[in-house]
């Protein structure tokens, strides 16, 4: 005899109630946290640098650092003597909300005002699943041309601010920012979108502001 | 190659409902997913066949994806399966 069963369950459900989890405790420390994704070689980390150098003297920061393999990230960012966690997930393609709870439960969470983590340099499967994380920002760059939106709608949709990273190489790369700017508004109108380069400084000050204000509607 | 997590997470629930319903075989799994979602359905019907193809419970069911959830769902909702008794 043939059956069917209705099951309406999710198949991350325990991911879900993992990153609840991980929610939960990072709100009770009153803790801002970052989910950086995007392509590698995009700059998460450099972008990342870049933000713990200007803002160390204001605030308190602490790293979970998701690599398939090695510490390079991490090593580049031992310079500042902050709390850092290296998740190698030995293959996996991104981090999952247990990977990332075992992650905070391993930090110093009392003395750290901003989590930031850096998720695997992939645009699909990062996307696909809640670490628990609140602000999760995309950093695309110019030398990966103007169809990423197009190409992996999910990651832009899901995020809540979207770096173009890299502009100071726009005299030499045939990117079309408009092209890029209308796909990424049409997927996801209401997303914060900073055109910056990491490098250079340009515009980053546009980022700062919106970290200090985020900050404070932490706070308030 | 995030259908690895996605198999795993699958046979643990439908080991169990199959467990509870005395299931032969299992012919037929819907999931419902995001639109936007790249999950692919060859993709993972090739990943489960891979790790259950000794079991004579799972080895032949389909997955079938719907894309129906709304986007801002990152859910994979299993519908229904059909199971022969």
């Amino acid at each position: 005899m043939i059956k069917i069963l209705r099951i309406e369950e999710n198949l991350l459900s325990e991911n879900e109630k993992i990153a609840n989890e991980v929610r939960n405790i990072l709100k009770k420390k009153k803790i801002l946290s970052l989910n950086i994704m995007g392509a590698p070689g995009s700059g998460k980390t450099t972008f990342i640098e870049k933000t713990i150098e200007i803002l160390k003297g204001d605030f308190r920061f602490g790293v979970i650092e998701g690599d398939i393999e090695g510490k390079y990230d991490s090593e580049k960012l031992e310079k500042f003597n902050i709390p850092i966690i290296q998740i190698n997930t030995g293959g996996a393609c991104h981090l999952e909300a247990n990977m990332v709870k075992n992650g905070i439960l391993n930090l110093p969470l009392e003395d750290i005002d901003i989590l930031i983590v850096e998720n695997i340099g992939n645009l699909i499967c990062p996307a696909e699943f809640d670490i628990g994380i609140e602000k999760n920002i995309i950093v695309s760059s110019i030398t990966e041309g103007q169809d990423k939106v197009e190409k992996y709608p999910l990651m832009f949709k899901i995020s809540h601010i979207c770096i173009l990273n890299k502009i100071d190489l726009l005299p030499y790369i045939d990117f079309n920012i408009k092209k890029f700017e209308k796909d990424l508004k049409k997927i996801s109108p209401q997303i914060n979108f900073i055109k910056l380069s990491s490098k250079t400084g340009e515009n980053f000050n546009q980022w700062i502001e919106l970290l200090r204000k985020s900050m404070k509607e932490k706070r308030s | 190659m995030h259908e690895f997590s996605v198999v795993d997470n699958l046979l643990k629930i439908i080991e169990k409902i199959c467990q509870e319903n005395k299931a032969k075989k299992v012919l037929k799994i819907n999931l419902k997913i995001n639109p936007y979602s790249c999950l692919d359905e060859d993709n993972l019907n090739f990943i489960f066949s891979s790790i259950v193809k000794d079991n004579p419970v799972y080895k032949d069911a389909k997955i079938k994806i719907k894309r129906t959830l709304s986007p801002t769902e990152r859910e994979y909702i299993i519908e229904d399966i059909e199971i022969e008794v």
